[in-house]
């Protein structure tokens, strides 16, 4: 009996165990990709994240082998708590990936993570272990054929990317706001509650999904992770108030020369707010060394258009966002139309 | 898959439904259908004395169109498309648009699985690899219609599809040495026109026939006017477009852009000009978010903006999976039927 025709009865495919597999899995992380990522980064991308942990895993014997993962968000549409989970870091060590057998480990084993994880969503929303209503990715040639053929992958939208050149430092626009620059691990919510959930609340306006934006969700998803480092402004008036956030990554991302504005958090109708922070935005992306500055927005928000008329302009990216839905009324095109996703949504900054 | 090209099956009422493809001699079934389904009102184009007719039979790519009739002759559900002569990376093919597909809504719920059957017929019959079938089918459905050919007919979406859009007083582009000619009538266009199409179009590894025959037939009734960019006696572009309201609102809509770099002042310039003459105020087009003058239409005014539609495919072909047409066909609105 050779290797491969042993392996396939023998492997056990299951939830990954925090306790006991991690070591294991950043073991194979290494093999698939070549280098190494530490059990503090793989806590802090996975375990820490406020909306829970999914991760299936292909197990011989005590080996990690195999893995089909996600990052959860908690997502409000109309009233409900729902959760989207982003696919990411799929892998299957090298050693298991030849076979006779279709579909391959791969497939059966993100089959298997869709049926733990995928469902109708569960009473109250609170489960933060499965029922969830989306998930959703960006994957590459490769995955997008094996996912649409084997996965039910679907297509939502070709993403489109806004483009704003970095020229001379902008000055300060004239605006009743003031930006100040938050540091993430000292997002809290204050004696008068979470004024981050408070602005997204404002923000969120008539768009029908997002995923839930407060002080423990910057936190952790603005936590230095890897080589990335992230920089939060904050708009602010005369009152204290906070009227807008935007999110920077420091470093070249996506484009050559480029630096990407992560996320961006403004109520659709405060102008000063926006000014300011757009500006701001730049002025940090060009400090960092940037000749542009790139967004992802939905051609759908009103901030499409607002950021075209700020001098942002729109080009062609090669990414697509596919999604499988678990509830027939959230499908691609309610996606298309009604989920503000920005690349805070996504893990390609 | 080779099916016989009419059969009776039986309907929801256990009737035999003749499943066959749609002859000339079936206009008034055909239009009868469609006033019941589309709710079409006595001035649509296509109840106009012989629309019908040039829509379906008159095209010079032929017929796409499959239907399930009762034993009284009435149609209970139609699939169709509008089919084109297309180039692909050198290859002769046609590509299909579907359009008009109809089941009989007062016995549309029963008929569920006829018009499936159908929209399968449908597909076999004209769906193929390059030599044996038109090897895409597209459309842009509306959310219904995008439902049933997701699941009927295997379609994918391909793209959520951005305008651009400017105000006629904020274009920035000027004609510079080029003039351009104006025309109402696709046949009148010029004798170089043909060949001048099939240089313009090598850039591109996927595109729609435009010669003179095509394009009359496309716009036959239509009110749109044509402008001929020239520069020293060599035609350098074609633009065409008319005022309509579309998505929502009033705008003069350019159907084609097919406009060498050196020719775009003078192409927006005229549409601008005609715009204004028609009493609109906006120029609004679409084209492929990767094509070089989507970005350099955005340098010239054009902002891009979100529309209703999703474009949606099917390939025939597996050289080429259903996205490979989103990202190499150079296409624009005269490609479809949404402004006649």
């Amino acid at each position: 009996m050779t290797d491969l025709e042993r392996r396939p009865r023998e492997l056990v495919l299951r939830p990954l165990d925090p306790a006991r597999d991690v070591p294991s899995l950043l073991e194979t992380w290494a093999a698939v990709f070549g280098e190494r990522r530490s059990a503090g980064e793989w806590s802090r991308r996975f375990l820490d994240n406020p909306a829970g942990l999914r991760a299936f895993v292909a197990c011989d014997g005590d080996r990690v082998v195999a893995q089909y993962a996600g990052v959860p968000s908690r997502v409000w549409i109309d009233g409900e708590e729902h959760r989207f989970v982003q696919s990411v870091d799929s892998l299957v060590h090298p050693d298991y990936r030849a076979g006779l057998k279709r579909p391959g480990l791969f497939v059966r084993l993100a089959r298997e993570y869709f049926a733990h994880y995928g469902g109708p969503r569960r009473a109250g929303g609170g489960d933060a272990t499965a029922g969830d209503t989306i998930h959703y990715g960006w994957p590459l040639e490769a995955a997008w054929r094996v996912g649409k053929r084997f996965l039910s992958y679907e297509r939502v939208r070709e993403e489109l990317v806004l483009v704003r050149e970095l020229g001379a430092t902008p000055s300060a626009p004239a605006t009743d706001c003031a930006v100040e620059e938050l540091r993430p691990g000292d997002l809290a919510p204050g004696a008068d509650g979470d004024e981050i959930r408070w602005l997204w609340e404002r923000a969120l306006g008539a768009w029908g999904a997002s995923a839930v934006r407060d002080a423990a969700y910057y936190r952790w998803r603005c936590a230095p992770q890897g080589d990335a480092r992230y920089r939060l402004l904050g708009a602010r008036d005369a009152a204290g108030t906070l009227r807008g956030l935007a999110v920077l990554r420091d470093g070249e991302r996506l484009a050559p020369g480029a630096r990407a504005l992560v996320d961006w958090m403004v109520p659709a109708d405060d102008e000063d707010a926006a000014r300011a922070l757009d500006a701001a935005a730049r002025a940090a992306a060009r400090a960092d060394g940037g000749a542009r500055l790139l967004a992802w927005l939905p051609d759908r928000s009103p901030d499409f258009a607002a950021f075209q008329d700020r001098g942002w302009r729109v080009r062609p990216t090669p990414y697509r966002l596919a999604a499988r839905s678990f509830d027939r009324r959230f499908d691609a095109l309610f996606l298309r139309e009604h989920w503000w996703a920005t690349l805070a949504d996504s893990d390609l900054a | 898959m080779t099916l016989p090209r009419s059969s009776s099956e039986p309907d929801a009422r256990g009737d035999a439904a003749c499943l066959r493809e749609v002859r000339a001699d079936d206009e008034r079934a055909a239009l009868d259908a469609f006033r019941r389904a589309f709710e079409l009102q006595a001035g649509d184009p296509l109840l106009q004395p012989g629309a019908w007719r040039r829509r379906y039979f008159e095209n010079p790519a032929g017929t796409r169109a499959f239907a399930a009739f009762d034993r009284d002759g009435a149609m209970l559900a139609q699939y169709a498309g509008l089919p084109r002569g297309a180039l692909v990376e050198g290859e002769r093919v046609t590509f299909t648009q579907g359009v008009d597909s109809l089941s009989d809504p007062e016995r549309g719920r029963a008929l569920g699985s006829l018009f499936a059957r159908v929209g399968r017929r449908f597909a076999a019959t004209y769906g193929g690899r390059v030599g044996e079938g038109d090897p895409f089918m597209w459309g842009y459905p509306v959310r219904a219609a995008w439902r049933v050919g997701k699941a009927l007919l295997g379609y994918e979406t391909l793209r959520s599809q951005v305008a651009l859009a400017c105000g006629v007083d904020a274009v920035d582009a000027s004609a510079g040495d080029h003039a351009v000619d104006t025309s109402r009538d696709a046949a009148a266009l010029p004798d170089d026109h043909d060949a001048w199409y099939e240089a313009f179009r090598a850039r591109h590894a996927a595109t729609l026939d435009r010669d003179r025959a095509t394009l009359a037939w496309r716009y036959a009734s239509s009110r749109v006017a044509f402008g001929v960019v020239r520069s020293t006696d060599a035609i350098r572009g074609l633009v065409a477009g008319r005022a309509a309201g579309f998505e929502g609102a009033r705008r003069f809509v350019i159907t084609e852009w097919l406009v060498e770099p050196d020719a775009r002042g003078a192409a927006i310039a005229w549409a601008a000009r005609r715009a204004a003459e028609e009493g609109a105020r906006e120029l609004y087009t679409w084209l492929p978010p990767w094509c070089e003058d989507f970005a350099a239409l955005q340098d010239a005014g054009f902002r891009a903006r979100p529309t209703t539609r999703v474009m949606v495919g099917r390939s025939y072909d597996r050289r080429r999976p259903a996205e490979w047409y989103a990202d190499h066909w150079y296409t624009t609105l005269g490609d479809t039927d949404l402004l006649p």
